[in-house]
């Protein structure tokens, strides 16, 4: 009897422990990315990327759906609740499994996207407090939650597991990305190629603010056309003023475009890269990359 | 900077003027920063503006930053943005040099000849002294100049932590493709 109330005791007394130091290590530094400390709540606050942004050249891939890491704030909360429901020796229910279980999955995505960006050995970088909220974490679903041990290693895993899963599916998805083929790219803007220099030319500024990495439809007499050895066609819009606009056609249209000679009216399509001034030819070019001919 | 850029001007002015002179607004620079971590950071840029005289042996290209085109969008915005090429303050990368014994080469004669260039090239407003070899084919009255070489980031004050993490080559490979 006297040993059952002592490790009753003594299981309190690590709940407390365990629920407190989740809370405490929650709100302290985890990660060290250059000379900046990365706090565990970072993430639920935003400051996660903008400080990623800054460090690490990396940004917030899904910006639209930041709110979803608001999720995290329950981690001090439920260790809270917790400590409140451990003194009063009141049940607790799921509320430490699901603590433990988004401390686990916050702790890995910190890991994953150090290792990610750094390519280091992360552990390394990682600080005591993010080790004390892993332990904490830990012990806080084994000492605290019902269930069987099998049950308790479950709650242990599935967090990092669902975690790390999540971020290489992201991971894969943006260095996986392309540009959208121009030919169904959904153009911006259709312009007249003397239009489009008028606009440059009258407003450079305004123009490039405008139309740069726009995709953009434009029509007009071919000034020049340069034929490469590689089979690439490069077409030239020239008017009077001292600008002209570029396209560079690959090599994959070479039928289509092979017998496109200076006079023909035709219609381009492609990413406009903006103006920019030649001091070579005394004139400024306004490039185009991705460039489709574009059937009217 | 008003003086330089009128000095250049009426350099090109007078010289386009001669046929001995050729100018080239397509004219292709690839570069490749890829390592074993990252297959992505390579591009080419097909809008490149070269000139080069036959005589003299001058030459110059420019490559506008903002036409390098990349596979993957965010690696394209990321190249272009303040911490990389910051291209909004510095627009072009800039080469004007000189073909070193430019009388061996001959212009009007079909041929493969060896040719070394020595200049000045700018990357990022920093411009160090520059030298590469390269290939001059004639063929049929087209003059096409090819050049392969590596430049070391270092040089030209890029840095940052996709280098340091392994994921960009600190000395890109660049291929410099023109026909005149």
């Amino acid at each position: 009897m006297n040993s059952t109330v002592q490790m009753n005791k003594t299981k309190k007394w690590l709940q407390l422990v365990m629920a407190a130091s989740l809370l405490v290590s929650f709100f302290l530094p985890w990660v060290m990315w250059d000379d900046s400390k990365v706090s565990g709540y970072a993430l639920a606050t935003g400051d996660f990327f903008k400080i990623s942004e800054r460090k690490l050249d990396l940004s917030n891939p899904f910006p639209n759906i930041s709110f979803t890491f608001l999720i995290f704030w329950l981690i001090p909360v439920l260790a809270a609740v917790i400590i409140f429901l451990t003194a009063t020796d009141r049940k607790k229910g799921l509320l430490p499994s699901i603590a433990g279980v988004l401390s686990l999955s916050l702790i890995t995505i910190y890991v994953s996207f150090t290792d990610f960006a750094l390519s280091t050995n992360v552990l390394k970088l990682m600080t005591l407090a993010a080790w004390l909220q892993t332990a904490a974490a830990i012990g806080l679903i084994f000492f605290t939650s019902d269930g069987n041990f099998l049950k308790k290693i479950g709650w242990i895993i599935i967090g990092p597991v669902f975690a790390f899963g999540s971020f290489k599916i992201i991971e894969k998805y943006i260095m996986g990305e392309t540009h959208q083929d121009t030919n169904k790219s959904k153009a911006d803007y259709t312009l007249k190629a003397t239009d489009l220099i008028g606009e440059f030319s009258s407003n450079d500024t305004a123009a490039n603010t405008r139309y740069r990495e726009k995709i953009i439809i434009v029509d007009g007499v071919v000034s020049q056309v340069e034929v490469q050895y590689d089979s690439t066609v490069n077409l030239k819009f020239i008017d009077t003023t001292k600008y002209f606009i570029n396209f560079s056609i690959d090599k994959t249209e070479f039928e289509k475009t092979k017998n496109i000679k200076p006079g023909d009216l035709i219609f381009v399509k492609g990413s406009c890269s903006g103006s920019s001034y030649s001091m070579i030819l005394d004139s400024t070019s306004i490039d185009f990359k991705r460039s489709t001919l574009h059937k009217q | 900077m008003k003086k330089t850029i009128l000095a250049f001007v009426l350099f090109f002015a007078v010289s386009v003027l001669y046929a001995q002179k050729k100018t080239t607004t397509s004219a292709t620079v690839a570069f490749d920063a890829t390592t074993p971590k990252d297959a992505l950071p390579k591009a080419e840029n097909k809008t490149v503006i070269g000139f080069v005289d036959i005589k003299t042996g001058d030459v110059a290209f420019e490559a506008a930053v903002k036409n390098f085109s990349f596979s993957n969008p965010k690696v394209q915005e990321h190249f272009n943005n303040a911490s990389w090429m910051n291209s909004d303050q510095f627009p072009k990368f800039t080469f004007i040099g000189k073909i070193e014994k430019v009388n061996k080469i001959k212009f009007t004669k079909d041929g493969t000849y060896d040719a070394k260039v020595k200049g000045m090239l700018t990357v990022k407003g920093v411009s160090k002294p520059f030298k590469a070899e390269g290939l001059v084919t004639v063929l049929a009255g087209k003059i096409n100049v090819v050049a392969n070489f590596n430049i070391k980031l270092a040089d030209y004050a890029i840095s940052g932590q996709s280098i340091e993490a392994g994921k960009v080559s600190r000395e890109p490979k660049v291929t410099v493709t023109a026909q005149f």
